[in-house]
């Protein structure tokens, strides 16, 4: 019953295939082709019949091609020479397979159509059995027996490529993209017998050296840039450089930057000014106050309070310490008069220094 | 026992006898002073600030089910699609980028750590200890900023143009700046044309900016700072020459840099392989025709050798990049193999970007297929790093796997130049976020077409979607793939990759994922049909949803509905389903076919008009045929007989005769009478909508407009 309704169907379609009555409405080209293949597998007249349609159906357009040009725009006439002994060529290979497997699939029994599809799905490398597709098979058996098929336009009769044209939005993708997708399926299944005198393969070294330059001699590179070549090393980083992957990357991109401690840690790290310098010089600054100061009384006394303090200053440089006991110097001695008055600017340096 | 002792004795004298054999016929043992118990610790390796870290970072291996390091901090937020992912990015550098800002308009802000002393005030900016550049506000100069040499070697060290060419000025021009560092200046606006470049602290903005392809034409300022400059240095360096000329050469003005070349030959001013580098770039603008060209080429080349002045690899670089830059043909690409096999006779091997043009050259769109790739791959798989050399080293695993996939079209050959970039650290030369999305969509094209099925499942899902989001026509790729491979299931979770990813507006993407779907359902398990039911009655129902805010907010693109044909496409999916969840799609569906571009599948709609009839989903059944007659189906007819005797239990004959009667009014239920009618219509054959004819006729233009 259902097959019987399919196969009814089938015909309506083609009827208005042919009588171009409706052709806005027409989206079943590949059903068609395919559908009736399905069929053949079913009852062999019915093969027959659909056969001499499609025959039929391929062969002549029901329009002239002179009415054609006064309706529709047409491409340029393309190669059209092989087509008629290549449609009944395609049939008989589709036919054939489509036999063959049929024959096995009896001979295996249990679900017929399927293994049936299976084993034509195993032949051209797809597994589907549905109409769309099986269309796509036939049209890639085409391409495996011939081997110049490139363009998509060659294997229809221009009442189909028109009517493809027309036809509404998808069935026209689908047919396109099947094609092209055949088409690529296509350069890759026949790749060994169509491709392969196309590529050549080229050896990178197997050209002849010119002998304009000597393998000895000094190397010169001449003039250099430092600026130049500086800005070249940034542009090639920043080409280079992506955002970081992990938190290692990171913290590489945060040290690079200098943004964290640098490895191993260290904590008088970037304190340069200081580096050379030795801790005693930091701590020991009494020997700043020989040669002025006096060796007791007040002023000595607060000298020793000022070396003591700044011994334990962690933020200053040794220089900075040192010119902080300059300044107390001058300032001393700008009051030495008074000082002196008053007898606690008692220098001696012979004295302190042997006491030292 | 005491014979035990002794033994042992003798053994470790042996031991040491033998150990300081070792130490001094075989390798040097580390410590120079033996210590007696034979422990001889390594000497100390002296590692950089980084090293531990890449070290541990080379632990960390790459996981394609996660989402990069950079998305992760809010599982919610993770972006899936190109768009998300770009604008996350670019938010979060955002950010920074305002906090920078903040920081460089109030520097007084960040003067100081509060711990200071004051007398540690020295300077007026940061003097924090130890002092960190990169968070310190960056000095703006205007024409009030008291500027002194120094800031001008701050500014040229890091590549701060405008900034530079300000304190320029304000240092007193081309007539007050001492020579070396007009120099350094000088190089510094040759090597960027007088163009403020990019700034290196923000990654993300330069990984995602569309790299345009920068133009060859010539961009070089005439009569610009740097020519000035020139013409002030007195006398003219060789410095100077270079650099004018290889700025000139670098932006394209070829026939001046040649004619400064000239004149500093003239002047017996020595110039260097880069001057020489980038002349040999510039040929193309000199001369015209390839033979004159390629003259042009060996005359230089063979002036360097007089010269005295060595070839580099960057030599071999410009010959291929200008050879590459002249066209295709037997004769240039046969230079260019002499050229190589010339370098490597001095032995000099090219690098990427000489691969790069070699590529260039040989793999013409239209040209003949030349496999170039293979013996590549082969040189390249040999070196155990690949070191960046030149910038365009960046554009050669995407030019090659652009001519896997679409020149070559082979399968092996990409998957070897993807195991190269994956390599150690090769893969930080696969360029910007672009050319990265390009890569991937050249790899996962050519897995489409041409790997088995496994394969290129395996690599899609590696791949996607957090390595890489397809484009739109990749996904239709993908879609093809699958539905050749029936893969049912993975085309029902196609539809929610889609809505993931941005796509699920593009129509076209979405009706050819319905054909797939159709194509395959008939062979999938109950299970996987079931899914398939469910997506597709999801996109009916996304597409309502968007046709909804479509009528409320007016956008600039609006949405377009779903075709008749993508309709029957989703009534013919969900009618192989029982569930009541599929019949209510296919009522939604039926319903909305009427306002649909296009013409649904008569077939389809057919068969489901009978099933609905069946299930006693009368109504259903009589919309579905009215929707036929009303546009001039012919299946409307024998449709309709067919249902009408399902819904009356009659069979088919019975029907007919009924139906060729006139009077049926009253006797029949709502529903068969609307199928009657249907019936009547489509005999008739007058079509009660004009609509449809007219609008075939557009639709029909508009698809052969596609074509």
């Amino acid at each position: 019953m259902l097959s019987r309704l399919r196969i009814r169907q089938d015909f309506k379609y083609f009827m208005r295939c042919l009588s171009d009555k409706v052709p806005e409405h027409d989206a079943g080209i590949p059903e068609i082709k395919t559908k009736n293949a399905k069929d053949q597998k079913k009852s062999s007249d019915a093969t027959d019949k659909i056969q001499s349609l499609l025959k039929s159906m391929m062969a002549e357009p029901k329009i002239s091609d002179s009415e054609y040009r006064e309706r529709f725009t047409t491409a340029p006439e393309r190669r059209k020479k092989q087509k008629a002994d290549e449609e009944v060529k395609i049939e008989k290979i589709e036919e054939s397979i489509t036999k063959a497997a049929e024959d096995v699939a009896q001979a295996l029994g249990g679900n017929v159509k399927q293994t049936e599809a299976e084993l034509l799905s195993r032949v051209l490398g797809k597994i589907n059995q549905t109409s769309t597709t099986l269309s796509d098979l036939i049209v890639g058996m085409k391409v495996d027996r011939s081997k110049d098929r490139e363009d998509p336009a060659q294997w229809e009769n221009r009442g189909q490529q028109v009517k493809r044209l027309v036809e509404k939005s998808k069935s026209d993708n689908i047919r396109y993209n099947q094609r092209k997708s055949t088409n690529q399926r296509d350069s890759q299944q026949t790749r060994p017998n169509r491709n392969l005198p196309q590529i050549s393969t080229v050896n990178i070294f197997s050209g002849e050296p010119l002998g304009i330059f000597q393998k000895e001699g000094p190397v010169n590179h001449g003039t250099k840039l430092e600026v130049w070549e500086e800005l070249d090393k940034r542009e090639l980083l920043l080409a280079t450089s992506q955002p970081p992957a992990n938190y290692f990357q990171k913290m590489i991109l945060w040290t690079e930057q200098g943004k964290v401690w640098k490895f191993p840690i260290n904590n008088e790290q970037g304190m340069e000014e200081e580096q050379n310098v030795h801790f005693s010089e930091h701590i020991f600054l009494d020997s700043h106050l020989d040669g002025w100061c006096p060796t007791k009384g007040p002023i000595r006394h607060f000298m020793e309070l000022v070396c003591v303090g700044l011994s334990k200053n962690a933020f200053y440089t040794v220089k900075e310490k040192k010119d902080h006991i300059m300044w107390y110097k001058e300032y001393f001695e700008s009051k030495k008069d008074i000082l002196q008055d008053i007898g606690v600017w008692d220098t001696k340096p012979q004295t302190s220094e042997a006491s030292t | 026992m005491y014979t035990n002792l002794a033994i042992p004795r003798q053994w470790s004298r042996l031991a040491c006898f033998c150990r300081s054999l070792t130490s001094v016929e075989g390798q040097k043992l580390p410590q120079a002073g033996k210590s007696s118990d034979g422990i001889s610790p390594p000497p100390r390796i002296p590692r950089g600030p980084t090293d531990i870290l890449q070290a541990l970072a080379a632990t960390v291996g790459t996981d394609p089910t996660a989402a990069h390091y950079k998305y992760h901090d809010d599982p919610y937020l993770i972006p899936l699609s190109n768009f998300r992912k770009r604008s996350y990015a670019l938010s979060a550098e955002a950010g920074k980028k305002a906090a920078a800002w903040v920081r460089d308009q109030h520097p007084e802000l960040f003067t100081t750590r509060e711990w200071d002393p004051p007398m540690k005030m020295k300077t007026p900016y940061f003097n924090a200890d130890p002092h960190i550049e990169a968070f310190a506000p960056k000095p703006i100069y205007n024409d009030e900023t008291k500027v002194t040499e120094e800031d001008l070697v701050y500014t040229i060290k890091n590549a701060l143009l405008e900034d530079a060419v300000k304190v320029f000025e304000l240092l007193g021009g081309v007539d007050n700046v001492n020579e070396e560092l007009k120099l350094y200046f000088l190089q510094l606006i040759c090597f960027y044309n007088e163009k403020e470049p990019v700034s290196n602290e923000w990654i993300e903005e330069r990984w995602f900016s569309t790299a345009t392809k920068e133009r060859q034409a010539t961009t070089w300022k005439l009569g610009g700072l740097a020519d000035k400059i020139f013409t002030s240095m007195d006398p003219k360096t060789p410095e100077a020459y270079c650099s004018l000329i290889k700025g000139m050469a670098k932006y394209y003005q070829a026939e001046r840099a040649y004619a400064l070349s000239r004149e500093a030959l003239e002047n017996n001013v020595p110039l260097s392989t880069d001057v020489y580098n980038s002349l040999l770039v510039c040929i193309g603008f000199l001369k015209e025709g390839v033979t004159l060209r390629i003259e042009a080429l060996l005359e230089l080349l063979n002036e360097m050798n007089q010269q005295g002045i060595t070839p580099n690899t960057g030599t071999l670089t410009s010959c291929l990049r200008s050879l590459s830059a002249w066209g295709g043909g037997k004769t240039l690409q046969n230079m260019a193999l002499q050229i190589i096999a010339e370098f490597k006779n001095i032995g000099i091997e090219p690098n990427l970007s000489a691969y790069y043009y070699l590529l260039c050259l040989f793999c013409k769109e239209r040209g003949p297929r030349i496999d170039i790739l293979s013996g590549i791959l082969t040189e390249l798989e040999k070196k155990d790093t690949l070191e960046p050399e030149d910038v365009a080293d960046t554009s050669f695993f995407i030019t090659a796997m652009s001519v896997c996939s679409e020149h070559l079209q082979d399968m092996n050959l990409a998957e070897r130049v993807h195991k190269l970039l994956m390599k150690g650290d090769n893969y930080k030369l696969v360029g910007d976020a672009y050319k990265e999305s390009i890569y991937y969509r050249h790899l996962v094209t050519v897995a489409c077409r041409h790997a088995p099925f496994e394969r290129t499942m395996e690599l899609l899902d590696t791949l996607i979607p957090n390595i890489y989001v397809p484009e739109p026509t990749v996904m239709e790729e993908i879609i093809k793939v699958l539905e050749l491979g029936g893969a049912g299931e993975r085309l029902s979770e196609t539809w929610s990759q889609l809505v993931v990813f941005g796509h699920a507006r593009r129509l076209r993407l979405v009706e050819r994922l319905l054909d797939a779907m159709c194509a395959c359902i008939s062979y999938q398990d109950e299970e996987v049909k079931s899914k398939i039911r469910k997506s597709a009655a999801d996109m009916l129902k996304f597409y309502q949803m968007v046709e909804e805010r479509n009528e409320n907010v007016t956008t600039r693109t609006p949405v377009q509905k779903l075709s008749a044909v993508a309709l029957s496409n989703i009534i013919d999916l969900c009618s192989t389903g029982e569930e009541p969840e599929s019949w209510e799609a296919i009522q939604l569906a039926v319903n909305e076919l009427g306002s649909a571009s296009g013409a649904g599948r008569a077939d389809v709609i057919s068969t489901v008009a009978t099933t609905a009839a069946k299930k006693g989903q009368h109504a259903l059944a009589a919309s579905a045929l009215t929707y036929l007659a009303e546009c001039g189906f012919p299946e409307a007819m024998s449709a309709s007989v067919d249902t009408l005797s399902v819904m009356l239990n009659r069979s088919t004959e019975e029907v007919e005769t009924m139906l060729q009667g006139t009077d049926l009014q009253g006797k029949l239920q709502e529903s068969a009478m609307a199928v009657v009618q249907a019936y009547r219509m489509a005999k008739t054959g007058e079509p009660l909508r004009e609509r449809d004819s007219s609008e075939s006729s557009s639709d029909s233009e508009s698809s052969s407009d596609e074509e």
